[in-house]
């Protein structure tokens, strides 16, 4: 029994010690100076899981290829999403895809849970990606986005959102190379 | 008189104490003898270690936790269907073979539980705690023939019933971009009751034997995994897990009863009492022991493209280590190295995941030795156990899925003159709820 009581306080002090000191795995953002223009001192401030990583950070975010918030990440399972992060217009738009399966799956698999609320629709009536509100720069124009409201999630990695489902296009409907441009999003919103 | 008397006893020890291949003491029942776990990893015939990206992780591998994002109870519940087909052909060819099959439907709970990720700013902390049953014992097998051991008609009957079910806490994180790390803490408990009873006449001489015996086995034991998932590139991942020994503790108790009389044979299913017999024998009692089996390790591989995903498992035990402190008899095991491939495709416009798999699982048990008693060694051939599985997953909604999967598992044993053809059909059916 004792050893028992060993194992398991060993076991979570290496579980509880690794996962928030020095590991990679960080459960919030490291705060951040912000200058109060009106008073005109520094100040420390929290960032909450929803907000834009591209608010401030451009780039690779944290250098990571799987991005923040994982499930975001180009290796995580995901039919619809193929190397690279990049979105796959032959199965999306095939007879052999499904839209209505894609934002199911999505939901199911890849979406944190904490997020959930934050993002609200947004697969449902948003737009295009390639019209998508560009991500802004924390602290310049609008800041308000911190605690975003469901009409504008917030999504790790860049602030490239999940596509909507698209409907194929209508016979004779122009297929124009912009729209097949839009079905290749990239999905971490990064080049 | 005497002799008969020495001759049953002697076949109390052949017969009952070591029983038919199917039914031998719970020491053997806990190596190997694994049920499954999970609807969407047995479609993909077990071949879960690196993939482990649902509740199962839990069992396959905790490190796999960390790929989830959301929060899951899970459900899942197994339709076992055994058969146990006995055949003893007399070596000396009179006066003829004999076969029986026993079959026998069980239905249970396999899993339930729940997964819960810490929100975290970058890479993954997800806790896991649950239920899984992971080993099952239910089988029926019975045996008819002329026996050349006794030179008489014999008829039997074992019944198995029971299993091993584990209660497991477990933590996972991302440690590196790349490489997630996790442990569990596995709680075991388990039960093995067996019931025989076996019937033997000899025509020539109208001399009739009855024995009934049988346990019940109350198992108990813990211990600790821990896992690691590694994602590579081109969707490539790695896991492995480290599978500490497990010592299982057995509180047994049982029964044995010998009956014997000159004239009338004794009916399989008859109430036998001393009243009923010539002489009798019967003996009962309670002890414990334990088995101590050895340290496991498992490695995977899987590989997505487009919609498919391959996986591959092997896994190594060297049985030969198994520990106990039982005086009689003493088994032998050997060391084996079980695999295992699946696959798995998605069908979008079904909103459909189809699977199919296979799994080579040898048995570890080679026999046993009474060492008061070498001449009493008997070495039993068992093929390996071969296992094809199918399954299909079911995207209900955005929150539910429903995985199905069938496993059809056949091997063969030869304790000669007697050789045993064992089936296995199970259904699993999972249910799984994310939010």
């Amino acid at each position: 029994m004792i050893r028992l009581k060993v194992i398991i306080v060993i076991l979570a002090i290496f579980t509880a010690g690794t996962a928030i000191t020095g590991c990679y795995t960080m459960l919030r953002h490291p705060q951040v100076k912000a200058y109060n223009e009106s008073s005109g001192s520094e100040m420390t401030e929290g960032i909450g899981h929803g907000e834009r990583c591209t608010d401030c950070h451009t780039g690779n975010v944290h250098g990571a290829t799987r991005g923040v918030g994982r499930g975001y990440g180009w290796s995580d399972y995901d039919p619809f999403w193929g190397y690279n992060g990049y979105y796959d217009p032959w199965l999306y738009n095939s007879w052999y895809g499904s839209p209505y399966f894609y934002d199911n799956y999505y939901h199911y698999q890849t979406m944190p849970w904490w997020l959930y609320d934050t993002r609200g629709s947004d697969t449902s009536e948003s737009a295009e990606p390639g019209e998508r509100e560009k991500p802004l720069r924390r602290g310049t124009g609008s800041d308000s986005r911190r605690g975003s409201t469901p009409s504008e999630p917030g999504i790790p990695g860049g602030g490239i959102q999940k596509p909507a489902p698209s409907v194929p296009p209508a016979s004779g409907e122009n297929n124009s190379p912009d729209n097949s441009e839009k079905e290749k999003p990239n999905r971490r919103g990064i080049k | 008189m005497k002799l008969r008397v020495l001759l049953a006893i002697q076949f109390l020890f052949l017969f009952v104490v070591t029983g038919p291949c199917v039914s031998v003491r719970s020491q053997e029942m806990v190596v190997g003898n694994d049920a499954g776990v999970g609807g969407r990893a047995m479609g993909m015939g077990g071949a879960f270690t690196a993939v482990a990206d649902d509740y199962t992780a839990l069992y396959y591998n905790p490190a796999g936790l960390a790929q989830m994002r959301s929060i899951e109870l899970n459900l899942g519940i197994g339709i076992l269907n055994t058969r146990e087909q006995a055949y003893l052909r007399s070596v000396t060819g009179s006066p003829s073979n004999g076969s029986d099959t026993g079959t026998v439907t069980v239905n249970s709970i396999s899993s339930f539980g729940g997964v819960i990720p810490v929100p975290t700013y970058r890479g993954s902390l997800v806790f896991a705690a649950g239920y899984n049953r992971i080993k099952e014992f239910d089988s029926d097998f019975r045996v008819k023939g002329y026996s050349d051991l006794w030179g008489g008609q014999l008829t039997g009957e074992s019944s198995d019933e029971g299993g091993m079910d584990v209660w497991s806490l477990a933590g996972a994180f991302d440690a590196s971009q790349n490489i997630s790390l996790g442990g569990s803490l596995n709680f075991y408990r388990g039960e093995h009751k067996l019931e025989q009873r076996s019937a033997y006449y000899d025509q020539q001489t109208e001399y009739a034997e009855f024995i009934s015996s049988g346990y019940i086995d109350k198992i108990s034991a813990w211990n600790v995994n821990l896992g690691m998932v590694v994602h590579s590139s081109h969707n490539l991942r790695f896991g492995a897990v480290l599978k500490f020994p497990v010592k299982y503790n057995y509180r047994d108790s049982y029964y044995d009863r010998w009956y014997s009389r000159d004239g009338e044979p004794f009916n399989l299913w008859e109430h036998v009492s001393p009243a009923y017999a010539d002489s009798s024998y019967e003996n009962k009692g309670k002890f414990r022991y334990y088995v101590k089996s050895p340290m496991e390790l498992d490695f995977g591989i899987s590989w997505i493209i487009k919609t498919l995903t391959f996986s591959a498992d092997v896994n190594y035990i060297d049985w030969s280590q198994t520990k106990t402190d039982l005086d009689e008899p003493e088994y032998f095991y050997k060391n084996t190295t079980n695999w295992r491939i699946g696959c798995e495709s998605v069908l979008p416009f079904l909103n459909t995941f189809i699977r199919a798999g296979y799994a080579s699982v040898p048995d570890p048990y080679k026999g046993y030795v009474y060492k008061g008693d070498p001449q009493k060694t008997n070495i039993i051939q068992k093929n390996k156990k071969d296992y094809v599985t199918f399954g299909v997953g079911i995207l209900l909604d955005q929150s539910m899925m429903l995985d199905l999967a069938f496993i059809h598992g056949y091997w063969k044993s030869v304790d000669t003159p007697r050789t045993d053809e064992s089936t296995r059909n199970k259904l699993f059916i999972s249910l799984s709820y994310r939010i």
